[in-house]
């Protein structure tokens, strides 16, 4: 009952803030810059065939590699953010609320707003999939919309990046600077890049799932969607079990 | 009742002594101000009361017990200046804290009344002045009727009418909400007009603990003497156990309370021969008392 208060109030906390934006424009950026591939080079994905699958593989593709860990860094700092920024932290700690349900509630908005991101992505590709359809005759994408594959991506990829949500959250309430919230994601997301191409390594660092999960480096290694799910459920209790220990600055 | 109880109070960061040795009695019904120089240890000793820190040393007893996570929920807390959502409304802002607490809508609107915020309520807090922010963050605190208001320097950044305006609204909590407030200022004249108890704090030890007049009796009178001799005086009231600042301007100040004591020195001066043309007893300030507490530290 508490933990539901407490989701609620985190939720309330939304209202006019760019991290609800961001929801809606990163998946859209993404997908506009597939949709404008295609539309300028639609006689060669109309040679190629398999319209929804390509189109679906390099929408997940581009958003899993590109945007998603700057997606996922955006947000956890952003929300963690409007705590720090006013020293919020203070104020909310000194109610009658263990505070391990606050770092839980705003981890549950977190991963709240990256499934969002995911559905829109999904729903988006599909969007944009139909509006080929309608602009470029050449480009038949078929009947039935291959929803089940679409979406299936999306969830994969949603179920990879829950380590890295976990790991981000932590980091950017752990430390208050907005810049080192930030820096930390870009870095951890250039290394993933360096690292994916290291079959011995990459298993071990978690921003390479989104690719390795989606095959992009060999076959796709569901496995890791295990090892995302489990590692991020073990450092969410930590991170609280951490959290309430904490001195508050 | 005693809502805060603290003994010998310990917390130390890295080689930083914070808190050495605090040790505060808090009764119910009071407005207690508790005072020290900046540094001298009362947010940190604020932060442990209020369980956002903890003490490596001494107890602190809560409503009579132990202190529990649960009790804060009698308390309502303004620490170091005001915190609020800028990005929304002085209402929602209130009904963040009124979700977080159990707070209804009703208890809402009587605590805005009480800071005399209604009409701004639907703005957003971002355009709200210093003076505002601080009040919208005092009805926060005042949700759901605390039994104890717990204010570090409430008034830090406030110009003199929102000074006067905090001070009219904290005067006011005991008598009119039955709240017992407890309060950390580091200017002496700023809680004068508002406390009924005090505790300062030093260099993080308690210097004192009880009511202003106890304050003004502890550090005793000033008696000033005019006499003809006043280096024979001061060596034979010296002599006599008498605490003497040495003379200026041919007159002796002496440390002493009462009119009893004044009434000694004369007779004592007399017989011995010199000649008293001046005798006046003064009552310290309270700054006094306040500086040669905290300076001793």
């Amino acid at each position: 009952m508490t933990f539901l208060r407490v989701l609620l109030t985190e939720i309330h906390k939304l209202r006019r803030t760019l991290a609800v934006w961001v929801v809606f424009a990163a998946p859209f950026v993404i997908v506009l810059l597939q949709f404008l591939m295609f539309h300028q080079r639609a006689e060669y994905f109309a040679t190629k065939g398999v319209l929804w699958p390509t189109l679906a593989n390099n929408c997940a593709g581009m958003w899993g590699v590109l945007m998603l860990p700057l997606f996922i860094t955006l947000e956890t700092s952003l929300l963690a953010g409007l705590e720090h920024a006013e020293k919020h932290w203070r104020h909310l700690l000194s109610l009658a609320i263990d505070p391990a349900w606050f770092y839980l509630a705003k981890l549950v908005v977190v991963l709240g707003m990256v499934a969002a991101a995911q559905a829109v992505v999904a729903s988006l590709t599909i969007g944009a999939g139909l509006l080929l359809r309608t602009l470029k005759p050449g480009l038949q994408f078929p009947d039935p919309i291959p929803f089940e594959l679409v979406f299936g991506s999306s969830l994969r990829l949603y179920l990879s990046a829950l380590l890295i949500v976990a790991i981000h959250h932590w980091v950017s309430l752990r430390w208050p600077s907005y810049a080192f919230s930030l820096g930390f994601g870009m870095c951890a997301m250039v290394a993933g890049f360096l690292i994916m191409q290291s079959p011995r390594y990459a298993p071990w660092f978690p921003w390479t799932y989104p690719v390795l999960n989606l095959g992009m480096q060999g076959a796709p290694r569901i496995e890791l969607l295990y090892v995302s799910a489990a590692g991020a459920a073990v450092l969410a209790l930590a991170g609280a079990l951490e959290f309430r220990r904490r001195d508050v600055a | 009742m005693l809502l805060i109880e603290t003994e010998h109070l310990k917390r130390r960061f890295g080689r930083v002594e914070a808190v050495r040795d605090v040790t505060l009695r808090v009764p119910a019904g009071a407005v207690y101000a508790f005072l020290g120089p900046n540094g001298a240890g009362k947010t940190t000793t604020i932060r442990i009361l209020l369980g956002l820190s903890r003490a490596d040393g001494g107890a602190v007893n809560l409503f009579g017990a132990p202190f529990a996570r649960k009790c804060l929920a009698r308390v309502g807390a303004l620490v170091e200046g005001p915190t609020l959502y800028p990005h929304l409304t002085g209402s929602e802002n209130m009904q963040v804290r009124a979700r977080l607490t159990g707070a209804s809508s009703r208890e809402i609107a009587r605590a805005l009344a009480i800071v005399r915020l209604e009409r701004d309520a639907g703005r957003l807090v971002r355009g709200y002045s210093l003076g505002m922010r601080q009040r919208l963050a005092l009805a926060q605190a005042l949700l759901r009727s605390p039994q104890l208001l717990v204010l570090d320097e409430p008034t830090n950044g406030l110009d003199p009418a929102g000074i006067s305006e905090i001070r009219e609204l904290i005067r006011g909590l005991p008598t009119g909400q039955g709240i017992t407030v407890f309060l950390s200022s580091h200017l002496l004249n700023e809680v004068e007009q508002v406390a009924t108890h005090l505790g300062i704090v030093a260099a993080g030890r308690s210097r004192f603990e009880g009511t202003f007049d106890d304050l003004r009796a502890r550090r005793g009178e000033t008696i000033t003497i005019g006499v003809d001799r006043p280096a024979e005086a001061e060596r034979l009231l010296r002599d006599n156990g008498f605490t003497v600042h040495p003379a200026v301007d041919r007159r002796l100040s002496v440390i002493a309370a009462g009119r009893e004591a004044a009434a000694r020195l004369n007779a004592l001066l007399v017989a011995a021969g010199f000649s008293v043309h001046h005798l006046s007893l003064e009552r310290p300030s309270l700054e006094q008392a306040f500086f040669e507490l905290t300076e001793a530290a």
